[in-house]
């Protein structure tokens, strides 16, 4: 039995390290299906996603039979007819994934799956998952790394055509710069304005154009409102995407030879009414318009609309030119002309300019789940606020979005000020539709002392600022650093590691003893995360604990701790009767506690482990449960249905008070080493630990004693009637051998009677 | 059916029954061209001959041999490969050539060739498994496949195979030779000699055709962790260089710790064994990398598995022949083989000797009860009967046709 569990974990490891390397969804379950028949040897593997295979091996020419095999899953069936092998012994498992996705094995003859097998099966299904969804965030990542570098270039294109409209360049020279910019950082073979005709409103005219040779585009100048495109588009007055090739010919045939695939246009407005569009085209069919290229469409449109608004030279339409609308604060056009002024004064006078980029943390959230207008609300009532921490003489501006900026006449220490008091503005909630509405900002800061600086520079700077914040976890500001575009990236790539250390098995738990303090017995071990980066070397839990939580990590990561170590306390219990309760303990994050699926991840780790409920600690700190306390009491008591033990971890660091530690159904508290210290030569500190080791007698509660780093405070201790407790000079953190060594002598030593 | 029997003649390996006869002539003649013309006359005793398999030490002049062959064969379909040694029914032989001829209407046979596959083993694969036909009359049939072991690893040809035919078809064969100079081997296909080639023959016949595989190591002392490996290239065992943990473990003589001539020599009778849900697979260690302290392996050796160092004596290796020949003639189903071809491993006959492999082949042939055997010494074995592996190390194939 022993043999056959080391045959199938140490398959697992082998699976992992098969289908961890991947590049894509499709290899990955190849990869996956093969290896799982091969492990099983079995002859048939087949994935299945609603039905239709990903994968398959063992198929003669891939010929599967779909209906009989998803009829088969999904009436439960363990038996399976094959063409050519005859009967086979069917298994079957369901990833966790959005779509329905089996992993499906068979094998030849009558031997039915053993309980291991079908074990190995659906840990290899987990981790496939794990690697599936590793592959979209690998996506994702690859998208905003290109994402913050696409921004850096957007913005100052937009500043240059902002620049253009301050400078009044003429109309025709700037809507040329608009369609230029617009093909170029779209990268798509043709762009065009056109504007309605003053004279002839059923017609629109191109203004500018490029990437057409001059022939076609005299062919197509004239065209009607409603018809392609770009007529659609202001008919419609939306972004309008066309991807039917013919429909685009049919449109306009004198295009035929551009073998146009897709295009897209977006209206340009006149103040209040639409005057014209935008429209790019491309003839790549790998060249999609989703999301983000709509975006800087958009973006561009905005910008004609801009130089058009601005040509009219009227005073009210200036006005709207260099205000936004929403906020009635500057728009990035003045915001850049005022910084421009701003600096050349600075340079008169050897003067400080400060740029401040703020942006909304999870403001799309707020605009997905309460509605645009409660998001727009939200920007008025931010602007409004913005305005309030500032002085006369700064100027603070709606970039677009939910991006604002600060234009201050001030060193670092005064932008630091304004920062400050801009988050300080943020706190309390936002009263929106009747609701509280709480909204935290992030923000970067650039300086600049002698207007040795160009605007657009200083722009991209604070943005980049605004950005590390963002990656520090918002509600906070940063001062800008050359080194910090790099460090954006590097952090980026942290993140990518930490995604994939799972899967590369460099996570690993150590342990640390809690021992008896009466007879030195080891009574629990502390389960701790390490990380072992292949490039990075060891990294500590406080650097990338908080980074998993913000990026969504801490779930897989939090599962796979749980797993582990349940299944490793539940191994030593196994080493001898004496070890039956031995207990574990694993710290849960603050964040991983609110998420609701963590309950059921201890109740799963627990039924695959086998292990005794109660012989599992959950501890966490006074802080995890401060964020929501509602939550926490509800999931604790969730926890504390399933029979789990819970510890309240660095008792007496945090906000703890006697009133919330009996409204919370915990078990045990962990006294922090910062009482312990000082015991041995202080007696108010050791009349202080005293009291919370009796408090917690009254209570009914196990008290454990941490950082116990000498003989004399763990004797001091056990004099207070304190039983349990952790530290150096107890046991230090271990691994797995080093526990098994010192459970093995431990048992070794209760056999041998001289040992007593 | 108006079909004739092959003449029965005693002195030459022939057996027939009323739709199918297999002969096997063997030739030591040095002269290329008289070895070919001796050995296929010697195999060719039947009409209507569908299928030509030729063995041959790569020392001959291949061409001319093959020449002399077709000479009497015509347009036959013809496959086979160059060997690390021959074998037939009256023993093992070196340097020489053995034809296999079979035919009758019992057997329908289709044969492909992929060339320059060294880098798309799988596409390789799949690309000569195209051959299988459907024959309905013809229920029993097997893809056979002769490779060059030395173009990389040939899992992934077996696995490319497998996504054609499935698992409804079973796959045998083996890995060229090249008399241990493991320099170059070649694949025979038609009149032609190719190198970095897989050729195939689907065999499709009226009777059973049964297959046996068993090595006969076992395992010596602990398991260890593969830590670190690419593909076939073990780097690293429980953290340690490969080659370090390998040569303390088994203590092999002074010399295989300096040269890798000897390393090689000393780890063909040591290879390694992966742990597996049904014992052990075996993984020949081809080479050892004295400057990177890492071991070239035939196969891949994925990272994660746990693997022992095997050994084995000629009385295990022995016995595993006499349980592959029991196998394969148990999946006759009662019916009595009217030959037998066996692809064995080189390494097996470095534990054997060459009085071992002797009597080692007399077993196989005592197992024939008086119909011919023929095969070759191999750099590798392909046997895919069960579950989707089909690449074997230091193992013995059997197949033997009712």
């Amino acid at each position: 039995m022993e043999s056959a569990d080391r045959w199938s974990t140490t398959r697992l490891a082998e699976f992992v390290a098969a289908v961890a390397g991947a590049p894509d969804e499709k290899s990955a379950a190849s990869r996956a299906v093969e290896w799982a028949t091969e492990a099983l040897e079995a002859e048939i593997g087949v994935i299945l996603e609603a039905g239709v295979p990903l994968a398959s091996v063992g198929f003669p020419r891939g010929e599967i039979p779909n209906d009989r095999l998803s009829t088969a899953i999904s009436s439960g069936s363990e038996v399976l007819e094959v063409a050519g092998i005859g009967l086979c012994r069917l298994a079957s498992t369901r990833l966790e994934m959005e779509s329905a996705v089996d992993l499906v094995v068979a094998r030849a003859g009558s031997d039915p799956f053993s309980r291991e097998e079908i074990g190995l099966l659906r840990a290899a299904a987990r981790s496939l998952t794990l690697t599936l969804r590793l592959l979209c965030a690998l996506a994702a990542e690859r998208a905003m790394r290109d994402d913050l570098q696409k921004r850096q270039t957007l913005l100052e294109r937009l500043t240059n055509i902002q620049r253009g409209i301050t400078l009044r360049v003429p109309l025709a020279e700037l809507l040329s710069t608009v369609t230029i910019n617009a093909r170029d950082l779209l990268d798509v073979e043709v762009a065009t304005l056109r504007l309605i005709d003053p004279s002839s409103p059923g017609e629109m005219v191109m203004v500018a154009q490029d990437g057409l040779p001059v022939r076609v585009a005299a062919a197509i100048k004239r065209t009607s409102i409603g018809d392609g495109a770009s007529g659609r588009a202001v008919s419609e007055d939306r972004l309008v995407v066309m991807d039917d090739q013919s429909a685009i010919t049919r449109a306009r045939p004198s295009l035929v030879g551009q073998k146009l695939l897709r295009v897209m246009a977006a209206p340009v407005r006149d103040g209040e009414s639409v005057t014209g569009s935008i429209l790019v085209a491309t003839s790549r069919s790998d060249h999609t318009f989703g999301p983000i290229e709509q975006e800087v469409l958009t973006a561009f449109a905005e910008h004609a609309s801009l130089a058009l608004i601005d040509a009219k030279r009227l005073e009210h339409i200036q006005q709207l030119a260099f205000h936004d609308e929403l906020t009635g604060l500057p728009n990035r056009g003045l915001f850049m002309e005022r910084l421009g002024q701003a600096l050349v004064r600075a340079r008169r006078r050897r003067g400080h300019v400060a740029v401040l980029f703020l942006d909304i943390d999870r403001f799309k959230t707020i605009n997905d789940s309460l509605g645009h207008t409660a998001g727009d609300q939200l920007l008025v009532r931010v602007g409004e606020r913005l305005r309030h921490c500032l002085r006369d003489e700064d100027t603070a501006s709606r970039l677009g979005g939910d991006e604002f900026a600060i234009l201050a006449h001030c060193d670092r220490e005064g932008a630091v000020e304004i920062a400050q008091r801009v988050l300080t503005a943020m706190e309390p909630s936002f009263a929106i539709d009747d609701r509280d509405v709480s909204a935290a900002a992030s923000l970067g800061i650039s300086l600049d002392r002698g207007g040795h600086a160009d605007a657009g520079g200083m722009l991209r700077d604070a943005d980049t600022a605004m950005y590390a914040a963002k990656f520090s976890g918002g509600d906070s500001f940063v001062v800008f650093e050359p080194s910090m575009h790099a460090a954006a990236l590097a952090r980026i790539d942290l993140e990518a590691d930490l995604r994939r250390a799972l899967l590369r098995g460099e996570m690993r738990l150590d342990y640390q003893p809690i021992v008896n303090l009466l007879d030195g017995g080891v009574v629990g071990l502390e389960a701790l995360i390490r990380w072992h980066q292949p490039v990075r070397g060891l990294i500590c839990p406080l650097d990338f604990i908080p980074l998993a939580e913000e990026t969504g990590q801490i779930a897989p990561l939090g599962r796979w701790i749980l797993q582990q170590a349940c299944q490793q306390a539940r191994a030593w219990q196994r080493i001898d009767d004496h070890l039956s309760h031995l207990s574990v303990s694993v710290n849960v994050s603050p964040r991983q506690l609110q998420g609701s699926r963590f309950v059921q991840d201890v109740a799963d780790a627990l039924d695959e482990s086998g292990l005794d409920p109660t012989d599992l600690v959950l501890e966490i700190t006074e802080g995890a449960v401060m964020i929501d306390v509602e939550t926490a009491i509800r999931r604790l008591s969730a926890l504390r249905e399933l029979g789990v033990s819970l510890a309240i971890d660095d008792f007496g660091t945090g906000h703890s008070s006697l009133a919330l530690l009996r409204r919370l159904p915990v078990d045990v508290i962990k006294v922090d080493k910062l009482f312990v210290d000082s015991i041995a030569f202080d007696p108010v500190a050791a009349a202080f630990l005293e009291t919370i080791v009796r408090m917690g007698a009254i209570l009914s509660l196990s008290v454990i004693v941490e950082g116990i780093e000498t003989a004399a405070q763990a004797s001091l201790i056990a004099g207070f009637g304190g039983v349990l407790g952790q530290g150096y000079q107890l046991g230090r953190p271990m691994s797995v051998a080093a526990v098994d060594h010192l459970l093995s002598m431990a048992t070794a030593a209760r056999s041998t009677p001289l040992a007593g | 059916m108006a079909t004739r029997a092959a003449p029965s003649d005693p002195r030459h390996a022939v057996a027939a029954t009323t739709t199918r006869w297999f002969g096997v002539g063997r030739s030591a003649e040095t002269d290329s061209a008289r070895a070919g013309k001796q050995a296929a006359s010697g195999a060719l005793r039947g009409e209507d001959p569908r299928l030509v398999m030729v063995f041959a030490s790569a020392t001959h002049d291949l061409g001319a041999l093959l020449s002399s062959i077709r000479e009497q064969t015509g347009d036959t379909p013809l496959v086979g490969c160059s060997t690390a040694g021959e074998i037939a029914s009256d023993g093992p032989g070196d340097s020489g050539v053995v034809v296999i001829a079979l035919g009758g209407p019992g057997f329908v046979v289709r044969t492909a060739v992929a060339r320059g596959v060294s880098a798309r083993l799988r596409d390789a694969g799949a690309e000569v498994a195209a051959c299988a036909g459907t024959a309905p009359e013809h229920a029993h049939q097997a893809l056979l496949l002769f490779s060059d072991g030395l173009s990389g690893d040939q899992t992934e040809i077996v696995r490319g195979a497998y996504a054609v035919v499935g698992a409804a078809t079973p796959l045998v064969g083996g890995c060229a030779g090249d008399d241990l100079q493991m320099q170059r081997t070649r694949q025979l296909y038609g009149g032609e000699v190719l190198d970095d080639a897989v050729v195939g023959a689907w065999l499709a016949s009226d009777s059973p055709l049964g297959i046996g595989v068993q090595h006969g190591w076992s395992r010596v002392g602990e398991p260890m962790l593969v830590t670190g490996s690419e593909g076939s290239k073990v780097l690293t065992l429980d953290d340690q260089p490969a080659l370090d943990v390998y040569l303390e473990r088994l203590s092999p003589p002074a010399e295989a710790h300096r040269s890798a001539q000897d390393f090689t020599q000393f780890a063909l009778t040591h290879p390694l064994g992966l742990s597996r849900r049904s014992g052990e697979e075996v993984r020949f260690i081809a080479g050892a990398d004295l400057a990177d302290r890492s071991l070239n392996c035939i196969a891949s050796v994925p990272q994660g598995a746990l693997v022992w160092m095997m050994e084995g004596d000629s009385a295990s290796v022995l016995a595993a022949t006499d349980a592959a020949c029991e196998e394969a003639i148990a999946a006759l189903g009662g019916g009595t083989p009217i030959g037998m071809l066996a692809f064995d491993c080189i390494a097996r006959r470095g534990v054997l000797g060459d009085g071992g492999i002797k009597r080692e082949v007399d077993r196989i042939a005592a197992h024939a009860d008086g119909s011919p055997v023929a095969g070759f010494y191999t750099y590798g074995e392909i046997a895919r009967t069960r579950g989707v592996n089909g690449f074997h190390n230091q193992t013995l194939v059997v197949l033997a046709l009712a």
